[in-house]
């Protein structure tokens, strides 16, 4: 409001000296005078007050999808003037999708002083954003002129994980000694070699207590072992070009990444490997807690970006998983290559659980759906034949 | 999306009685300076009495319910009561005292009632800065009427006032974006943690206050900004317009109209036609209001006046136009003005230029007798004054139209000549009938004139020895009393109260001179008693003061002679003629203006002596510490990227920095290491600073530039 009021204080000092000239009236000519210099004195303010400034920002490195970044930014001064206060507007990628932006705190930079100022956002999509540069906003002490200018930076990285989805599903109990085992606990302490203590969770037996940590701690801890090599969930997500639906911080392949990290930190709690074959390279050792930033890393990053279908991505993860191992697919739209891909994968005594995903439910607005939906009837049950279970996963409450 | 600010402690974010009193002030100084740039004092604080009552209520409204959505609709309410104000615009016009606002300034009247009513519904920052929008407009209009001299000043006082209120909006809308950046959040987290939390919102403010605002540029900054636009004003108006003098001045724009009480005491009042006498003291002041440029000082007739009553005077009757019997044929048929210019025998022409300044004087007033077509307005016949039966002019001005200086001849009797006999009755044509009218002198007065005129011989004697009768009599006071109802004023000025001014003079005069066979006049008009000149020296500037009336006897072959009793009349001191009665207005008044150059003088006085004492206390009582060195490393850091091309990490050490900057030294480097390592000794070693130790990195620094500077000339 005020910069109008700037701009009509502005139109108003021109008129009155126009109309001093045009009357040659002696009080005209003083008021007109005071108000151009008034003016004339804000502006140069607002352009002092952008000029001369160095800045150093600090993001986090690593945040969460929703989770409430705060950016600080140190502003110093290279001149000895005492100026009005600056706001900062930071450069962040468009890619960065965010909501709850909020404004830079003003701050009056001081001479070779670090004066620090911040601003607050909550990143709405996963990924590895990186920016550099500013822009400066200085106005005058009656904030009547506003003046801005472009800083350049050293650039700023930051990871946005995704947020992880809670989903409730049945996953279909397996032959043999797998997930299925893993989920209900009942795998739990078959390895020999411990791994550490953990928090207790519903399923786990009493007889791996750690009664000294639950002691110290208050909190029940149960001991933890490796689970083995049998036990194996790997995901595979669908990545082939075109295939990521949806607008926005809600695609498809956001909501799978979202899936995805949740059902991960699910079974390293219960102390089985995950696996993302395609997109790492094997090595997977570590604490949970490790593997888990691990995933976070990896998810971050994920592109729908290759041009492989999603039978040839799940043939080569046959390559690197034992058999008893448990594939998890997330598809959204139909892969004829997945339907012979998971007949051959089965056969070789891999689970394969079909994640599929109604494409239709995508917001995609003012654009006719392309593609065969995975979640069609007619691909289900084309998986569900070559021996696949399939879960129908829910697409409701994806808003971060 | 931006967030918007979140609930926090109302008492940093709400406006306070600061902002009323600011809006309020400024709000009346816009309405104050109108009121009195139309001339009406009356008009003035009547609107600043409203404009402090409505932003006490606003205040109040604000203080006990400013939480509640209602408050909300000011905005609306605003907009309510300027389309009110423009529809009943007239009526509002006519409920200002001495009713300034006139169809030609019913515009600067709504503008007026806007901010005065509007004053009632400025709840929120955004009409508590609206009214600025007004009180600018009406600040425009004092500018182009130029008829206040203490505008000027009264607009830096609005302008301080604006301004002030500017900065503090600005610093709640500051404050808010702190609460919004959760800059104050964090800090409340940081006090809750460390177990110091506050419950005033206040200390947060002092935290941020402290913190990222410390280097702001604070009300010193304001001040000093202040001053010199002051400055800048006072020495920058004056001088821009003299720039600018060759296109100044394209476009006349004719000040205010006189108000009613005003014009009633110059020339009669609004109803020209008849004039009353005897009033008691008139708000008469020195703003000028016409100028004229002729061959000497004249007196310039607006109006004329041949019938008396004890109320006053009358024009003289037009209807009648017959004739008496016998003397149709000796004199020429016609008007009032035809016989009066026939009647000098040996004419002699003159030429003059009349400049309205104040057109509520309603008439041209002009001297000697104009013929027909005789005044024209400069630059072209648009028949703004029409000429009335006795010779005198009429304004007759539309909305807009402009004033034009009136250019003219007349004819006056050639000097050197002494009227003898005057005009008899029967020569007087049927229009003329009530200048010869003896019935309504009075009979003390007729004795009176009897009585002064034993001797005389002829009429002119007999004029004069009236003249000196009464200039003997009577003080010339211009506070003197009015006359009590129902007494006749000349008799009552002759025999009762012997003082009073011109109007009474005149009229005395006239019928005296009547009742001993003089056919006579009152007549209104300006004579430049003072003798001011205008500014170039070309004209006579003649103010409200020198609005004046006098006695007009009819002699033979001379016509209209003037006979001004007021001449030779004794003063009261106070009361002298042309003087400015005690109804100026303080602000117009010579001291009022002496002591506000006088006041304006100290107070920039005062500020350059403040501001120069305060620097150099600051500097003189100023220890060196450890931060004056990192402000000159910093210029040496500074000095180092401009030789080196690069610029210091904030992460890096001095050393690191010399190193990674050292190769663009070239022979500079050396200096610049002993340099350097002065530096991390006098920032990181235990040695105490001294000015001395200040200077010499200070002079250090300046080699170095210096030396860098002459290698960079010489290759």
């Amino acid at each position: 409001m005020r910069r109008v009021a700037g701009f009509a204080l502005s139109l108003a000092s021109l008129f009155l000296v126009l109309v001093a000239i045009m009357l040659d009236s002696q009080t005209l000519f003083y008021m007109g005078t005071a108000l151009v210099a008034t003016l004339l004195a804000c502006r140069a303010q607002a352009w002092l007050a952008v000029r001369g400034l160095r800045f150093e920002r600090v993001a986090p490195e690593a945040v969460r999808v929703g989770e409430l970044v705060t950016v600080e930014v140190t502003v110093w001064s290279e001149h000895k003037i005492r100026r009005p206060l600056v706001a900062v507007i930071d450069s962040l990628p468009l890619k960065l999708q965010m909501v709850d932006r909020s404004p830079s705190l003003p701050v009056a930079p001081a001479y070779d002083l670090p004066v620090r100022t911040q601003y607050q956002f909550r990143a709405l999509r996963r990924g590895k954003f990186r920016w550099s540069g500013l822009n400066v906003i200085g106005t005058d002490a009656l904030g009547l002129i506003t003046m801005k200018k472009h800083y350049t930076t050293s650039p700023a990285e930051m990871t946005v994980f995704p947020r992880p989805i809670p989903i409730s599903i049945d996953i279909p109990m397996a032959a043999g000694w797998g997930i299925s085992e893993a989920e209900s606990g009942n795998s739990r302490g078959a390895g020999i070699e411990p791994r550490g203590i953990r928090e207790y969770t519903s399923g786990d037996s009493l007889r791996h207590v750690h009664w000294r940590s639950s002691a110290r701690s208050r909190k029940l801890q149960v001991k933890e072992f490796e689970a083995g090599s049998h036990a194996v969930a790997a995901f595979l997500l669908q990545r082939t070009r075109g295939t990521d639906i949806g607008l926005g911080p809600e695609t498809s392949l956001d909501l799978m990444c979202g899936h995805a990290a949740y059902l991960s930190d699910m079974f390293l709690r219960q102390g089985v490997g995950v696996q993302f074959p395609g997109l790492e390279m094997g090595g997977y050792r570590g604490s949970a807690g490790e593997r888990l930033s691990e995933i976070d890393e990896l998810l971050a990053s994920v592109e729908a970006d290759t041009d492989d279908n999603m039978g040839t991505h799940l043939l080569r993860a046959k390559m690197d998983l034992p058999p008893g191992s448990t594939i998890f697919t997330f598809a959204v739209v139909a892969d004829p290559s997945l339907v012979p891909a998971i007949a051959e994968v089965t056969h070789a005594g891999i689970q394969v659980i079909a994640m599929v995903y109604d494409a239709a439910l995508f917001h995609m607005p003012g654009k006719k759906m392309p593609v065969l939906s995975a979640g069609s009837a007619d691909f289900v049950s084309q998986l569900e034949n070559v021996g696949a279970k399939s879960v129908m996963m829910p697409v409701e409450g994806t808003s971060a | 999306m931006i967030r918007s600010a979140t609930a926090q402690p109302q008492q940093e974010r709400v406006y306070g009685p600061i902002d009323y009193l600011l809006t309020g002030v400024y709000a009346c100084l816009a309405a104050y300076s109108t009121g009195v740039s139309v001339g009406s004092s009356s008009a003035a604080w009547m609107f600043v009495g409203i404009i402090a009552a409505g932003t006490l209520f606003s205040f109040l409204v604000q203080w006990l319910i400013g939480d509640q959505p209602v408050t909300k609709y000011d905005g609306l309410m605003y907009l309510a009561v300027g389309i009110a104000t423009f529809a009943f615009r007239e009526d509002l016009a006519k409920m200002v005292p001495d009713q300034p606002f006139a169809e030609q300034l019913l515009h600067t009247g709504t503008l007026c009632w806007l901010l005065a009513l509007g004053s009632f519904f400025t709840w929120r920052d955004g009409t508590l800065l609206f009214q600025a929008v007004p009180s600018i407009a009406l600040f425009g209009m004092v500018g182009a009427f130029d008829t206040f001299k203490a505008a000027p000043a009264l607009f830096f006082a609005f302008l301080v006032c604006l301004a002030t209120l500017f900065a503090r909006a600005h610093r709640r809308q500051m404050i808010e974006q702190a609460e919004a950046s959760g800059y104050k959040a964090m800090l409340a987290r940081e006090e809750e943690a460390s177990g110091n939390a506050s419950e005033k919102g206040g200390a947060r403010l002092q935290a941020i206050l402290a913190g990222p605002w410390k280097w702001m540029a604070g009300p010193e900054w304001a001040l000093a900004s202040a001053l010199a636009i002051v400055l800048i004003s006072l020495l920058g108006a004056p001088a821009l317009r003299v720039v600018l003098k060759p296109i100044a001045g394209s476009i006349k724009v004719p000040p205010p109209p006189l108000t009613l009480t005003q014009a009633a005491s110059l020339l009669g009042g609004s109803d020209t036609s008849r004039v009353t006498i005897g009033r008691g003291p008139q708000r008469l002041g020195e703003r000028v209001v016409i100028t004229a440029e002729m061959d000497e000082k004249r007196y310039l007739r607006a109006r004329t006046y041949g019938v008396y009553s004890a109320s006053g005077w009358e024009i003289a009757n037009q209807n009648r136009t017959s004739a008496p019997v016998g003397a149709l044929n000796a004199v020429p048929a016609g008007g009032i003005d035809e016989r009066s210019a026939s009647e000098i025998a040996r004419k002699t022409p003159i030429t003059f230029k009349i400049t309205l300044i104040d057109p509520g004087v309603g008439s041209v007033p002009v001297p000697g007798e104009v013929p027909n077509q005789g005044l024209v307005e400069e630059g072209g016949r648009r028949n703004l004054a029409a000429r009335r039966s006795d010779g005198t002019y009429q304004l007759q001005l539309g909305i807009g139209d402009v004033l034009p200086p009136f250019v003219g001849r007349a004819v006056v009797p050639a000097p050197n000549q002494t009227p003898k006999e005057a005009v008899q009755a029967d020569n007087l044509p049927g229009s003329m009938q009530d200048y010869a009218d003896k019935s309504v002198v009075p009979e003390d007065v007729a004795a009176f004139a009897r009585e002064v005129t034993k001797g005389a011989k002829t009429d002119y004697e007999k004029a004069m020895a009236i003249k000196q009768a009464i200039e003997r009599t009577c003080l010339y006071n211009l506070k003197a009393p009015a006359t009590p109802a129902n007494v006749d004023p000349v008799s009552y000025f002759l025999f009762t109260s012997h003082q009073g001014y011109c109007d009474l003079f005149a009229s005395a005069s006239a019928l005296c001179a009547r009742a001993v066979g003089i056919p006579s006049r009152y007549v209104t008009g300006f004579y430049p008693i003072l003798g001011k000149r205008t500014d170039d020296g070309k004209a006579w500037a003649m103010s409200e003061s020198e609005a004046h009336a006098w006695g007009e006897l009819f002699f033979k072959d001379i016509g209209w002679v003037v006979f001004d009793a007021t001449e030779g009349a004794a003063e009261v001191p106070g009361g002298s003629r042309g003087q400015a009665t005690g109804s100026d207005a303080w602000y117009r008044q010579n001291w009022f203006k002496t002591a506000l150059d006088g006041s304006i003088a100290a107070v920039v006085l005062a500020g350059l002596l403040f501001a120069g004492l305060f620097f150099r206390k600051s500097v003189r009582s100023r220890v060196p510490s450890r931060e004056d060195v990192g402000r000159e490393y910093a210029r040496f850091a500074f000095l180092l990227q401009k030789l080196s091309g690069r610029r210091r990490l904030p992460s890096q050490t001095p050393d690191e920095y010399l190193s990674a900057a050292e190769r663009g030294l070239g022979s500079s480097a050396p200096l610049a290491r002993d340099l350097n390592s002065r530096f991390v000794n006098a920032l990181y070693s235990p040695l105490s600073i001294d000015s001395g130790l200040l200077k010499e990195l200070r002079n250090a620094t300046e080699q170095l530039r210096t030396q860098a500077r002459s290698k960079g000339e010489a290759q």
